[in-house]
């Protein structure tokens, strides 16, 4: 059995259709989004070649301003095998130049 | 068997970079991460930096073979950082990681990577058990 790496669902994060939430709403605060914090933590190792359900809830914070994802992969059974939580704090895009 | 696995165990140090553009870009295109702040040293510059920074993910997800060749009987179960400060391009990165909490059940170890910089670039935590039959 060929399993996946561990750090392998924050590709999933990356889809745009995903991460464009999270870039719509930076664009609507006029800030940047920094990768603060990431964790992964399984109850069953990912195989190579299945499908898996993968979803996503965004949260914002006000203080300190950050955005967190956790994000959740089940089998096509409905049992989730894994959490992701990723923390991304919002700084100010003054300074930032073009960065997105 | 995690019987032997004492707090205070050290894993062997692994050391991997430096990580130069062409790397960075690479890793950008298959991870989806673009941002160009690791990529663009005029974007790095202008809040700063002396150069890009490597990306985080790219760094915690080195822990994962570090810990595999300490110990092949575990599985991870958990893998987790922060990333507190850049670790740059060009920089030399050093993983290392310490037992803080041993039970025949779990292994709790902390987790550090280090760029040129004194202070970490990454703190980070695993959680490891041991494989069923093992």
């Amino acid at each position: 059995m060929e399993t996946v790496p561990l750090a392998y669902p924050a590709i999933w994060l990356a889809e745009p259709s995903l991460f464009s939430v999270v870039r719509d709403l930076c664009d609507d605060l006029d800030v940047v989004p920094v990768h603060e914090s990431q964790s992964f933590s399984y109850d069953a190792p990912l195989v190579a070649g299945e499908s898996y359900d993968f979803s996503v809830t965004v949260s914002r914070e006000e203080t300190p301003p950050r955005l967190t994802m956790v994000a959740t992969v089940a089998t096509s059974d409905g049992e989730t095998c894994a959490r992701v939580e990723t923390m991304l704090r919002l700084v100010p895009r003054a300074g930032f130049g073009s960065v997105s | 068997m995690s019987g032997d696995i004492k707090v205070g165990d050290t894993i062997p140090e692994t050391v991997i970079g430096p990580f130069d553009a062409p790397s960075l870009a690479r890793y950008a295109e298959v991870s989806g991460d673009a941002n160009p702040l690791h990529l663009d040293d005029a974007v790095a510059a202008a809040i700063g930096f002396p150069a890009p920074p490597v990306h985080g993910m790219k760094l915690l997800a080195a822990f994962e073979p570090m810990l595999r060749a300490w110990r092949d009987d575990l599985i991870i179960s958990s893998l987790a950082g922060r990333f507190v400060q850049p670790i740059l391009r060009g920089d030399t990165v050093r993983l290392s990681g310490r037992v803080l909490r041993a039970t025949d059940d779990e292994i709790f170890v902390r987790l550090t990577a280090y760029g040129a910089a004194r202070a970490p670039g990454i703190i980070g935590e695993a959680t490891l058990r041991p494989k069923v039959g093992a």
